[in-house]
């Protein structure tokens, strides 16, 4: 296990924010995280979160444990309204640490059959030496290569890709390509365009 | 597949190697971010930050609303 004092800025807010939320329910850290605590050299102001489908009871009690452990929500502090105008409606709330801008912890709550996968085939990575729990690498490639698609997120998956090479399934990868048809889009072409300027490693 | 030096030592968990480099990288953006941002506020920009980040609820950062 890391010591504590190699963790970076990204590393304690993301595990000190997971330590509450998994008091109270099931959640999955997922894109430009995964990578950046895999090794990867680039920065982000912000880590994305699914949560699992919950009440508002349970949510309410979430942000309370939040609030008093000095999280706080920048939208708003009514967590009615969060629940209800955010999380149901598929909009992200942030959160920070009370007074620092940055980075922010962007929540959302599975809407479909493709955020409860993510969370239900969710795992630890040894390899980042957090105690937090990730989509699965799969996950991140293919939505990384077939939904996202940027320049940045075709280098994350080729780093997921060689970092993580006894995880990496493409049969997994493809089933989840036609769950991103379904539930979200993938753009082919794009595809095409950027798999012949990085091919796979 | 060919790999980077500094891919191999991720791999290879050889935390000791590459987690400090890469700290320090990832803790000088945020220093560096969170400069600016005292910068502005002394500058009296308060307004302009609480634009960029859509700061609704004044709990969250108290100092901006001083």
């Amino acid at each position: 296990m890391m010591e504590v004092k190699d963790r970076n800025i990204l590393d304690k807010f993301c595990t000190d924010f997971c330590k509450i939320v998994e008091k109270h329910c099931k959640y999955a850290v997922v894109s430009g995280f995964v990578a950046i605590s895999s090794g990867r050299t680039r920065g982000t102001e912000d880590i994305d979160i699914i949560l699992e489908k919950i009440s508002l009871g349970i949510f309410g009690e979430l942000h309370k444990d939040l609030v008093q452990n000095e999280f706080e929500c920048i939208q708003t502090d009514n967590y009615k309204e969060m629940y209800n105008n955010y999380l149901k409606t598929g909009v992200s709330l942030r959160y920070i640490r009370r007074d620092i801008e940055l980075p922010q912890m962007e929540v959302k709550m599975s809407k479909d059959e493709l955020d409860d996968y993510q969370i239900g085939t969710r795992i630890k990575l040894p390899k980042t030496g957090l105690d937090v729990w990730f989509s699965s690498i799969n996950m991140n490639i293919a939505f990384k290569e077939y939904n996202l698609g940027g320049k940045k997120d075709f280098e994350d998956a080729i780093h997921l890709r060689k970092i993580y090479p006894e995880l990496v399934d493409e049969s997994e990868i493809d089933k989840i390509r036609r769950m991103l048809e379904k539930y979200r889009s993938v753009d082919y072409e794009n595809y095409k365009k950027i798999r012949e300027k990085y091919p796979l490693p | 597949m060919i790999m980077s030096e500094w891919e191999e030592l991720i791999r290879n968990k050889e935390f000791d190697k590459w987690k400090p480099v890469h700290t320090a990288f990832i803790n000088a953006q945020f220093e560096k971010s969170r400069e600016f941002y005292e910068n502005m506020i002394k500058c009296g920009e308060k307004e302009k930050i609480i634009k960029l980040f859509g700061i609704k609820n004044k709990k969250a950062i108290p100092k901006l609303f001083e």
